[in-house]
């Protein structure tokens, strides 16, 4: 099984070592992971921008350095989220790129899922033992794709207690063009998250982009929260 | 009001924080109300029913309309049809001289929120009463409603105690139970001595010319009952195709608006008293408002939106609603379902800034009963935004630039160091975007080293 | 306004020319019927704050009553109510009573509601501060529909679901009753309600018909009396020397006895009079109303032509 290794823009620059963990993780269980070299964004943030002539662009880039594999994984709900469930609309009425888009999109898997779903994997090793963690549902791929209990049930397995979060699912305030357009009431989103978060080890969840609007805010607040993504605690507990 | 969306909701987290904790309090309530509620029965296959009767009825809108006009005529009512709010104003205008109006009771109705009848009343030498108790304080406030359901969640207790102290004489202590009391002093008396109810429609049934109302307080029907003259505001959406319908549409409301089986107090109207009865009003009108509706119906991406059933839902799952309250957006309908609808009934130059009050989480789409795609028509809104220019040409050369880079692999590569060597800049506050980034979060780190180059470095080799 | 009517009909018409109809969907959902109509209603209704009740004969509701409306001073009360789920009380117009006593066209165990109609009056079921309500316990339905469809022939001009006490939650988010609409909800329901109870002091027997008639008695007309002199069916000579809000007060001219009336058993009698009954006399009087001055009471009946 040949999978291709999505790591998305942000992850790509932000969370690079996590997404190596990810390879790592992919590797452990005799998964071959290729990294085509020319891919780049997904085109989400011109899409929930509105600019979709340039969001069409970028989906195109995407199409082809995708064509052909088996599966593509990425370490991101929210971009798995943009491949799978947005993506084809944006070629409404365009059939040879529409179907491109869906054949994608059936290929496309968010890296818990993929191993909850395709792999069969609900145990990944007990590295995570007696960690206590909060657990954050990104908007889309909690709600667009309904990938809920894969991440959670993989971090469980792995020893860690997901302590209850009153606002676990609520929207952290990222929201792409959002965060820069209405900053106080991005940040005062983000207030509500770290407001309630219970006491724990780390924060985590499959969505950078939430992490480093909820971590920069804490930091910024001098709040001390350790963030972790998703995929390094994935990692961890396979190999901690 | 005429304040857009940015900068009122900016001035209103710094200056009122206390209006946050309001909304952030009582939306949560409903919603986990709400959320408990459509547990209780199989919410996902009424929800599904119900868009469909919606969208059934929406496709033969003309038909259904004329069959209501026909019964509600039938059954004793005059019907009126208003283009916009100016036409309604008018008949309205017509109605208080025709019937000697001194006095006026409200039942809440956002649709006259639209068509501003407070203050046309008021021009007319009219004294209105606003019954229901959360539009009654904002009346005594002089503010808009802030929520479809709550008008007033937006104020906390010691602000309606303040308010009630100054405007009724209530002590500064009061308990919500005494400021009820004290409310309904003055209403009753109101109710009692009013020529005229104005009320909304939560439906009308067309195959019976019915007009249902529902609420919790008893207000509604006391405005449908006590007064001589009842006019009811209904927008032309606001159909029902059968009496049947209502087994589901009013429990969905209900559950949906504020976790309860039923609304308290339903009235089926089916026209004026009748000569056999005690009371009751000896006339009845119906307009029936157009004021942009059809404008919506005949636009593709949002007419499903004509199927909202007012209940609040939207906007009590809205993260970004429960922030500011409506006042924030400066129109009538606030939260997802005002940023669809508003451009749609009045500008669609409203949507460049509308459009954006929203993160896109889509937590609306998932507790809507009529199954509104709120999500994806406010997508389509910033679309229209974004291909209109509205977003300012610096936005559009940055996507359009960002595109670029990113579909030559080698530029997205190069800008990749470029962010590390210029890592310092991240936190300038003058640069555009980056730099309301900054604000809340700092400068952007950085992985020492891009996925890429631990790629290339280290994975690739093993 | 035609005008505008035109014009909206044009617009919406011009919106739908290139749409396909969407077809109308088949029989929604419903809760499952996991017990009988009524004790689901008893259940709902008692979720919603509604004090409710049961009670298998007409007798056990009035010894009910009789003992719970004590605690009030005056009612306003259905013409639709028979008599003898009456209250035992002084009758004050709705804005002054202190409890408003309604007869329900139906109950719904879904949703703890219940239909009231507007032709026993609007006001009586609105202000009064407490709102007792009489369901036939046979007239309890599973589903809101089955309700709405037994009244779509011939619906009243206002129907109401009543479900629950007035509230509001407007100030600070903090529950508050009796708002507007009465605090409190009492509906009892009662099976068998419309057959008269046997036992009761007044013998009353006989069927009325379904749905209760209004008594008709004006009591206007009765005031209007004060001060006549009347004759019994066998010809004896009485004054209505007083009328109140509640009691006839009559002084019979050849004893100087004086005798009470009660407008509840001269309103009962009217009603059952209305209802088709026929009382030809004051053993009549006796036997289908009340043992109370039957000669009196049917001659100031007959009077006013009520009887």
């Amino acid at each position: 099984m040949r999978v291709a290794f999505f790591v998305t823009c942000l992850a790509d620059q932000f969370f690079a070592e996590a997404a190596a963990d990810a390879v790592r993780l992919l590797r452990s269980l005799d998964i071959e992971v290729v990294f085509p070299r020319g891919q780049t964004c997904c085109g989400q943030p011109a899409y929930n921008a509105g600019h979709w002539d340039a969001a069409r662009k970028m989906a195109l880039h995407t199409q082809q350095v995708f064509e052909g594999y088996d599966y593509v994984v990425l370490p991101s709900g929210s971009c798995t989220t943009m491949v799978r469930a947005y993506t084809p609309g944006l070629f409404a009425g365009d059939k040879p790129h529409y179907t491109a888009a869906l054949d994608l999109a059936e290929r496309t898997y968010e890296l818990s899922e993929f191993l909850v779903k395709v792999l069969n994997v609900e145990d990944l090793g007990d590295g995570l033992r007696g960690l206590k963690v909060a657990y954050h549902h990104g908007c889309h791929v909690s709600r667009e794709l309904g990938i809920k209990s894969e991440p959670v049930g993989l971090l469980e397995a792995a020893g860690a207690e997901i302590v209850p979060w009153q606002a676990d699912n609520e929207c952290c305030g990222f929201g792409g063009v959002f965060s820069v357009k209405n900053v106080p009431v991005s940040l005062a989103m983000a207030d509500h998250k770290l407001d309630t978060l219970p006491e724990v080890d780390v924060l985590t969840s499959a969505d950078g982009a939430c992490l480093m609007h909820m971590g920069g805010h804490a930091k910024k607040r001098g709040l001390d929260i350790k963030v972790r993504h998703l995929a390094s605690l994935l990692w961890e507990a396979r190999n901690g | 009001m005429a304040k857009g969306y940015k900068a009122a909701a900016r001035e209103m987290l710094a200056s009122q924080p206390e209006v946050r904790a309001s909304v952030t309090k009582a939306t949560l309530h409903f919603h986990a109300n709400r959320e408990r509620a459509y547990g209780e029965v199989d919410a996902e296959s009424w929800r599904d029913w119900a868009a469909t009767v919606k969208r059934h009825l929406l496709s033969r809108l003309d038909h259904y309309l004329l069959l209501a006009e026909e019964k509600l005529s039938g059954n004793g009512v005059e019907v009126h049809w208003a283009e916009n709010a100016a036409d309604a104003q008018q008949i309205l205008s017509r109605l208080v001289k025709r019937h000697d109006v001194k006095k006026v009771v409200k039942g809440k109705s956002m649709l006259s929120e639209e068509l501003e009848v407070n203050s046309l009343l008021q021009r007319l030498g009219v004294e209105v009463f606003e019954t229901d108790l959360g539009e009654y304080i904002i009346q005594l406030a002089e503010e808009p409603p802030s929520h479809i359901v709550g008008p007033a969640i937006h104020k906390s207790l010691d602000d309606i105690r303040a308010l009630f102290a100054k405007r009724l004489g209530t002590a500064r202590d009061a308990s919500p139970e005494e400021l009820a009391a004290a409310a309904r002093r003055v209403l009753r008396e109101a109710f009692l001595s009013a020529d005229m109810g104005i009320s909304g429609g939560n439906f009308v049934v067309a195959e019976s010319g019915t007009l249902v109302l529902v609420e919790n307080e008893g207000n509604i029907r006391l405005t449908t009952s006590a007064p001589r003259v009842h006019v009811a505001l209904v927008g032309i959406e606001k159909l029902l195709p059968r009496t049947r319908d209502l087994e589901v549409f009013l429990q969905l409301l209900a559950r949906a608006a504020t976790g309860q089986k039923l609304g308290i107090f339903t009235s089926l109207i089916s026209g004026p008293r009748r000569p056999d009865e005690s009371d009751g009003p000896e006339v009845m009108h119906v307009i029936f408002v157009d004021n942009g509706r059809s404008s919506v119906l005949a636009d593709d991406e949002m007419q499903e939106a004509l199927s909202c059933i007012r209940c609040g839902a939207c906007l009590n799952a809205c993260p970004v609603y429960r922030q500011t309250g409506g006042h924030a957006y400066g129109q009538v309908y606030s939260g997802p379902i005002g940023i669809v609808l508003t451009p749609g009934l009045k500008d669609p130059a409203l949507a460049a800034e509308l459009g954006y009050a929203c993160s896109l989480c889509t937590a609306c789409a998932d507790v809507c009963p009529v199954r509104i795609p709120l999500p994806k028509q406010i997508l389509a809104w910033r679309r229209r935004a974004a291909e209109s220019g509205a977003g300012g040409p610096l936005e559009k050369w940055l996507f359009d630039g960002y595109a670029n880079i990113v579909s030559k692999p080698r530029f997205y590569r190069m800008s990749a160091k470029m962010l590390r060597a210029f890592k310092g800049l991240t936190s300038a506050p003058w640069l555009p975007v980056i730099g309301a980034w900054a604000s809340g979060h700092g400068g952007l780190e950085p992985s020492p080293k891009s996925f890429h180059q631990i790629w290339e470095e280290e994975l690739a080799n093993e | 306004m035609s005008d505008a009517r035109q014009r909206i009909l044009r617009r919406i018409a011009h919106a739908l020319e290139r749409r396909w109809p969407v077809e109308l969907p088949g029989d929604p959902w419903r809760q499952a019927e996991d017990a009988a109509a009524p004790t689901r209603f008893v259940q709902n209704a008692t979720q919603n704050g509604v004090e409710a009740l049961s009670f298998d004969s007409p007798q056990a509701a009035a010894r009910w009553l009789a003992e719970w409306a004590a605690e009030f001073s005056s009612a306003a009360v259905s013409p639709h109510v028979p008599p003898w789920l009456q209250p035992q009380l002084p009758q004050r117009p709705p804005a002054e009573a202190e409890l408003g006593v309604s007869r329900a066209l139906a109950a719904v165990a879904d949703t703890g509601s219940v239909l009231l109609s507007s032709s026993e009056g609007r006001r009586l079921q609105l202000l009064p501060p407490v709102h007792l309500v009489w369901v036939d316990e046979a007239e309890v339905v599973q589903h809101l529909g089955e309700a709405l469809e037994a009244l779509q022939e011939n619906p009243p001009s206002a129907l109401a679901l009543h479900s629950g006490p007035s509230k509001s939650a407007d100030i600070g988010q903090i529950m508050v009753q009796g708002v507007h609409g009465p605090g409190r909800l009492v509906v009892a329901l009662v099976r068998g309600l419309d057959a008269a109870p046997k036992a009761t002091r007044g013998k009353a027997r006989g069927k009325t018909t379904r749905a209760t008639p209004s008594s008709g008695l004006d009591w206007n007309a009765v005031r209007r009396l004060q001060g006549r002199t009347l004759a019994t069916k066998t010809g004896k000579a009485f004054e209505v020397l007083r009328v109140t809000d509640n009691t006839v007060v009559i002084r019979v001219g050849s004893s100087e006895k004086s005798y009470t009336l009660r407008r509840k058993t001269l309103e009962k009698a009217a009603a059952l009079a209305r209802g088709g009954a026929v009382i030809q006399g004051p053993s009549d009087f006796k036997k289908k109303v009340a043992d109370e001055a039957p000669a009196y009471a049917w001659a100031i009946l007959r009077e006013l032509g009520a009887i």
